[in-house]
């Protein structure tokens, strides 16, 4: 009960609170109020991973994975924050680190459940195609845009940062796949959770990309052109802040067991 | 009740990590402790068979409640 609560969260209040500012605010200070949103979001979502990442023990793999994808949350809300977030090096840093940061997470946790010995829940074939179409989408998605920055890169030196961030999210677009995957597999589980919720947000992202990567006159009202792209953003971190209390939340729900008949 | 022994560790396994994946763990590891399949499994095999499963489980459930699943003492012998 408490796992769907969480999983049914993010999404409504994403929207609610992306209306609100929307609606509520004057013009002049919606961006202020939008990257103020920003950073909250972002440090929800850092502190969520840093409570997944705590019922491990300090040597396992997924407690690592947790550590940096709350990382990568945690240089995302630096540097949306205002004065820090001004200076376009700490930008493009951030960028870049946060773009290694969350695929190398996933990339962790997805290495972690394979090696464990529960591959076989999921069909080899299954196994390995889905990656490669998600990697194929990855390449649709984020291709134009890594062709357009490693033009640019020619000019200025700063500009290379944003290929390797390009890069970032080619891969992590293409790790959704075994992610769902692994949801998919546990299902009926209750460690499904914390997978399908970091998968949802994972699917958050990818859609944040491709929404703005659209041309302004796509999206036709100016509300939904704004809106859309904060909306999907602030779900995105919501989703990976639930993940990581579901992680916790699912642990500590696995049940004191009755003894096993053998007879 | 009817169900084997490696047939109870699994349900008791799909809990946390799901039916499907709780059976491919149980039948992977039966498999490399024994010949016959896992629904032939006899009482006295299941404490091996925790035994190859605790490492697999310290990964997905963290060290301390992998133990807590695996528990000698949780076995109950007629």
């Amino acid at each position: 009960m408490k796992l769907r609560l969480l999983a049914a969260a993010p999404l409504p209040l994403a929207a609610i609170t992306v209306a609100l500012i929307l609606g509520l605010a004057p013009s002049g200070q919606l961006d202020l109020l939008f990257r103020a949103e920003g950073v909250l979001v972002k440090a929800v979502a850092a502190a969520g991973c840093v409570a997944a990442a705590l019922t491990f023990a300090s040597r396992s793999r997924l407690r690592l994975a947790w550590s940096l994808i709350a990382g990568c949350y945690l240089v995302l809300a630096l540097k949306t924050a205002p004065v820090l977030g001004d200076a376009l090096l700490v930008v493009r840093v951030g960028t870049l680190l946060a773009n290694v940061l969350a695929p190398l997470g996933s990339l962790l946790m997805v290495q972690a459940w394979y090696g464990s010995g529960l591959a076989p829940a999921i069909p080899s074939l299954r196994r390995w195609l889905l990656p490669v179409l998600a990697f194929a989408g990855a390449i649709f998605v984020a291709g134009p845009g890594l062709v357009s920055r490693v033009q640019a890169a020619g000019q200025d030196p700063l500009a290379m940062l944003l290929v390797f961030s390009a890069l970032g999210d080619i891969g992590s677009i293409t790790l959704l796949a075994p992610l769902l995957l692994i949801a998919l597999a546990m299902r009926g589980g209750r460690l499904a959770w914390p997978w399908a919720l970091l998968a949802a947000g994972e699917l958050s992202w990818l859609l944040y990309d491709v929404v703005s990567s659209l041309e302004p006159d796509v999206l036709s009202s100016p509300v939904l052109l704004r809106g859309l792209p904060e909306m999907l953003r602030a779900s995105g971190c919501l989703f990976c802040a639930v993940a990581g209390l579901a992680q916790r939340v699912a642990l500590r729900a696995v049940p004191r067991y009755a003894a096993v008949r053998v007879a | 009740m009817g169900q084997c022994p490696a047939e109870q560790v699994a349900s008791r396994l799909a809990e946390p990590l799901g039916p499907h994946p709780a059976q491919a763990a149980v039948g992977t590891f039966s498999k490399g402790n024994r010949k016959s399949p896992p629904e032939a499994s006899r009482p006295e095999e299941v404490p091996g068979l925790f035994d190859a499963l605790r490492p697999m489980l310290r990964i997905p459930l963290g060290p301390a409640k992998a133990e807590e699943v695996l528990a000698p003492q949780v076995l109950e012998f007629p």
